[in-house]
C-alpha cells in the first residue's frame, strides 16, 4: 500500500474507511478518494485497455480528461475513476478485456495483428464478400465498444430537474483567476454564479500547494454572496444560454457577462510507449500525492518543456519519491530550476524522453538530446534510466472550447506552441490560463480585471488595456486550418517520430470539436442510477416534459449490447436540455467510433456536441 | 436560437415562453383594391435590422404585446403594449 503520511490540503480522511470491490476483490479505501486513488494505493496500475490494440491504459491525467481509466461502477459503464469518488459497497467493474485486464485475449491484436491492422484499419474493410458481412459484423460488435448496459434498467427514483437563473455574471471554472473575477464581480454589487467541474473550488491551486489560498477565496467568495456550484461542469455555451451539469439539476444560466476561466489542460508528450501505465502527466501526479495522498511510484524519471515539471519533481521528492533526473526539453535552466539543484536533484538540459521501457507497466525511460532528434543530426549518446513513474508535461494548451463556443476566435500562438483565444465576443470574458496568464498571482489579477468588467469596463479596448486576454496573437489573426497545419510544422513542437499507436495524441482541433466533460445520460433525462437520494434545490425548478422522458428511457432502445444506438428527440422534447439543437443520445465506444465516421462534418459544425462515453449533441444528425 | 424578452408584465423571460407573431403590418382601410388585399396577405418586408413584431407570452400572461427586435442579432430593443410603443 502507497498510502503517504498525512499531506496538507489532502481531501482524504484518515479515519473513515470506505470498503468497495473491483472486480469481485475487495478494496479498502478512505473516504474522499477516487475509485483510481485507492485501486492506485493497492498497487494497481492497469486502469482498463485501449479499444483496438487492448494496450495496457494506466492513471495518466487524474482529472477526468483522458478515457485511460473509464470504469464499470455499479453496472453504469463509462466511469471514470479517477474522478469518479469511492462509494461504501459500489461494484467496480474493468471495461473491455477478457476474461480479465491483466490476462486479455483480445491484445493478439497488439501482439500480432500490428501489420494486419494498421493505424485507420477500418473495420468496413470487412464488408466484403457481402454474404459473410452479417457474420463479421457480429463478431465487430462483439470486439468493439467499451463496457456493457444492463438489458433491464431499475426504475429511477428522481428525475433530472432544470433551473433557470439569471444573474449578472456567471464565472466558469472555480480556479484562481475565476474565483478572484467573481469577488471582484460580487464586491462590485453584482449577482454572481460560479460554476466549477470539481468537487470543491480551488482548480490547481488544490494540488499545486495552495490548497490554503483556495480555501480563503472560496470562503471570500462565498461571503461576497457568489453563488458556487461545485462539481457542475458547464457543458456548452448555447448562444449566451449556459447550461450548467450539476448532479441532478440542469442549471441553465444567462448572464449578462460571461467570465470564462476554464484555465488550461496539460499536454502529453510523444515518444515510444507514452501509453503505457506510468507514464504520467505531472498535474495527475500531484493530484495523487496532493489530494489524496498516494505515492506514485519509487523512482522518477520526468520530462518537461516548462516549469510544471520542475515543480513536479520538487513535490515528488518532497512525497518521498526518488527523482532519478529531470529532462528539461528547454536549452537552459529556468530559475524555478534552481531549487533542483539545491534539493540534489539532478537535471539535464536540452534533453527529453525518446521511449518509455517496460510490457506492462514502465520500467525505464531512454532520454536523448534533442539536437540529436532533428532530421539528419549526427547520432548522440543516450541514457537509459530505471523508473516506475514516467512524469510528462508537455506545456498547457488553454481549454478554449467553452470560449469558442461563444464565438471567441483562436489563433495559433507560435511562441508557446499551441492555440491561444485571440477575439473574444462582447460581454464574453477570458481570465487565467485560459487567457494566456501563466502562474497564479498573475492569474489572479487578470480575474479581478475580467470582474472589474462589469463596473463599466465595458469596451474591449479598455479591458484589453488592462488584462492581457488580447495581446500577442490576436493582432495577425489566422486561418484555423493553416495555423493547426503550422503547429504540425513546426520543428519546436517536433517530437520524436511519434508512436504509431499513440492514441494519447491530441490536437488541438479535436479538442475542440470534443467537450470536456462527457455527459452521462442522466443528464438528458435518460438512465439513472437507482436509489439516489432525493435532494434539495436552492431554487425553484421546473420539471422536465413528460415527453422527453419516455422518448429517452432507456427501455424503448432495443437493448442490444452498443446500447442500442441512437435516441432521437424532437426539436420540442430537447428544448429544455439543448434549445434548437437535435439531440442525440448514444452510448458505447463502438457506435461514438461509428458516429464519428459518418458524421465528422457534422460533429465540427456542432459547436460543442459533448462526446465521448455519453452523448452528442448534433444539429443535424437525425439517427445513427 | 436562444434569447431572452422582456414581457411588458412579466419581466425577462427565456424565448421559449412566447409565441412569434410575425412583423406588424398595416391593415387597409375602407375599400382595398385586391393590389392591396394582395399585399396585407403576402407580402412582409423581412427586414435584417430592427423591426417591430408581434409576440405573445404564451406560456405566461397570455398577453399580446409589440416588440422591437433586431433580427440579425435576436437583441430585442424595445417591448411595449400595443399603443404604449412609439412608432
Amino acid at each position: 500500500v502507497s498510502r503517504l503520511p498525512p499531506q496538507p490540503g489532502e481531501v482524504v480522511e484518515r479515519d473513515q474507511v470506505v470498503t468497495f470491490t473491483f472486480d469481485g476483490k475487495q478494496v479498502t479505501a478512505l473516504a474522499g478518494d477516487t475509485i483510481g486513488s485507492a485501486l492506485y494505493a493497492v498497487g494497481r496500475r492497469t486502469f482498463s485497455r485501449s479499444f483496438k490494440y487492448h494496450r495496457r491504459r494506466g492513471l495518466m491525467c487524474c482529472a477526468g480528461h483522458c478515457p485511460n481509466c473509464l470504469v464499470a461502477v455499479d453496472g453504469a459503464p463509462g466511469v471514470r475513476a479517477c474522478t469518479g469518488p469511492v462509494r461504501e459497497g459500489a461494484k467496480v467493474e474493468h471495461l473491455n478485456a477478457v476474461p480479465s485486464l491483466e490476462y486479455d485475449a483480445m491484445a493478439v491484436t497488439d501482439a500480432v495483428g500490428g501489420p494486419f491492422t494498421p493505424p485507420g484499419f477500418y473495420y468496413k474493410t470487412f464488408v466484403r464478400p457481402r454474404r459473410l458481412w452479417p457474420l463479421h459484423e457480429k463478431l465487430l460488435r462483439y470486439a468493439a465498444g467499451l463496457g456493457r448496459l444492463r438489458k433491464a434498467q431499475p426504475e429511477r427514483t428522481w428525475r433530472t430537474e432544470y433551473r433557470r437563473r439569471h444573474a449578472d455574471v456567471l464565472v466558469v471554472g472555480g480556479g484562481v483567476a475565476g474565483l478572484a473575477a467573481a469577488i471582484a464581480a460580487a464586491e462590485l454589487g453584482a449577482d454572481v454564479v460560479l460554476a466549477d467541474d470539481g468537487p470543491e473550488p480551488g482548480g490547481r491551486l488544490l494540488w499545486e500547494e495552495g490548497h490554503e489560498q483556495a480555501r480563503a477565496l472560496a470562503a471570500k467568495a462565498r461571503e461576497a454572496g457568489v453563488e458556487i456550484l461545485t462539481s457542475a461542469p458547464a457543458l456548452g455555451d448555447f448562444d449566451g444560454l449556459v447550461a450548467v451539469w450539476q448532479r441532478d439539476t440542469l442549471h441553465q444560466i444567462r448572464a449578462r457577462h460571461h467570465v470564462y476561466a476554464t484555465g488550461a489542460i496539460e499536454q502529453p508528450l510523444v515518444f515510444i510507449g507514452n501509453d503505457l501505465p506510468g507514464v504520467m502527466l505531472s498535474g495527475g501526479a500531484r493530484r495523487l500525492v496532493a489530494m489524496c495522498a498516494v505515492r506514485p511510484g519509487t523512482r522518477a524519471v520526468v520530462a518537461t518543456t516548462s516549469d510544471r515539471g520542475v515543480r513536479a519533481a520538487l513535490a515528488l521528492q518532497a512525497a518521498n519519491v526518488d527523482v532519478a533526473v529531470v529532462a528539461d526539453l528547454r536549452p537552459k535552466p529556468s530559475r524555478a530550476a534552481a531549487r533542483l539543484a539545491t534539493n540534489g536533484i539532478e537535471a539535464v538540459y536540452g534533453w527529453t524522453v525518446v521511449a518509455a521501457t517496460g510490457t506492462k507497466a514502465v520500467r525505464g525511460a531512454v532520454l536523448a538530446p534533442v539536437t540529436s532528434l532533428r532530421p539528419g543530426a549526427a547520432p548522440a549518446e543516450r541514457r537509459e534510466l530505471e523508473c516506475d513513474l514516467l512524469v510528462v508535461s508537455g506545456g498547457d494548451a488553454p481549454a478554449t472550447s467553452l470560449a469558442t463556443q461563444a464565438g471567441a476566435t483562436t489563433a495559433y500562438d507560435e511562441r508557446v506552441g499551441h492555440f491561444r483565444l485571440s477575439e473574444l465576443p462582447r460581454n464574453v470574458w477570458a481570465a487565467g490560463q485560459l487567457a494566456g496568464e501563466g502562474g497564479h498571482r498573475v492569474a489572479e489579477t487578470s480575474g479581478v480585471l475580467a470582474g472589474l468588467v462589469d463596473e463599466g469596463y465595458d469596451s474591449i479596448e479598455l479591458c484589453k488595456r488592462y488584462t492581457t486576454v488580447t495581446m500577442g496573437p490576436c493582432h495577425r489573426p489566422g486561418p484555423l486550418r493553416g495555423d493547426h497545419l503550422r503547429r504540425r510544422a513546426d520543428p519546436r513542437r517536433r517530437h520524436p517520430q511519434p508512436d504509431r499507436r499513440g492514441e494519447l495524441l491530441r490536437d488541438d482541433d479535436l479538442e475542440r470539436r470534443r467537450r470536456g466533460r462527457a455527459v452521462v445520460l442522466v443528464v438528458a433525462g435518460g438512465l439513472a442510477h437507482a436509489g439516489a437520494p432525493e435532494r434539495h434545490h436552492p431554487g425553484p425548478v421546473r420539471r422536465q416534459p413528460r415527453g422527453a422522458e419516455r422518448a429517452l428511457d432507456p427501455a424503448a432502445a432495443d437493448g442490444s449490447r452498443l446500447l442500442a444506438g441512437g435516441v432521437h428527440v424532437s426539436r420540442r422534447q430537447a428544448r429544455p436540455v439543448l434549445r434548437d439543437r437535435q439531440l442525440l443520445i448514444m452510448v458505447g465506444w463502438a457506435l461514438g467510433e461509428y458516429l464519428w465516421h459518418v458524421v465528422a462534418d457534422a460533429a465540427e459544425h456542432l459547436g460543442g456536441g459533448p462526446v465521448g462515453a455519453g452523448a452528442i449533441a448534433a444539429t443535424e444528425v437525425q439517427r445513427a | 436560437m436562444s434569447f431572452v424578452v422582456r414581457c411588458p408584465h412579466c419581466g425577462l423571460r427565456e424565448v421559449a415562453d412566447f409565441a412569434f407573431g410575425g412583423e406588424v403590418t398595416n391593415r387597409p382601410r375602407g375599400d382595398p383594391s385586391f393590389r392591396d388585399l394582395n399585399q396585407y396577405n403576402y407580402f412582409r418586408h423581412n427586414v435584417a435590422g430592427v423591426q417591430r413584431e408581434w409576440w405573445y407570452h404564451r406560456s405566461g400572461c397570455r398577453t399580446w404585446f409589440l416588440a422591437d427586435r433586431d433580427t440579425r442579432t435576436n437583441e430585442v430593443l424595445r417591448v411595449g403594449l400595443p399603443g404604449e410603443l412609439p412608432s
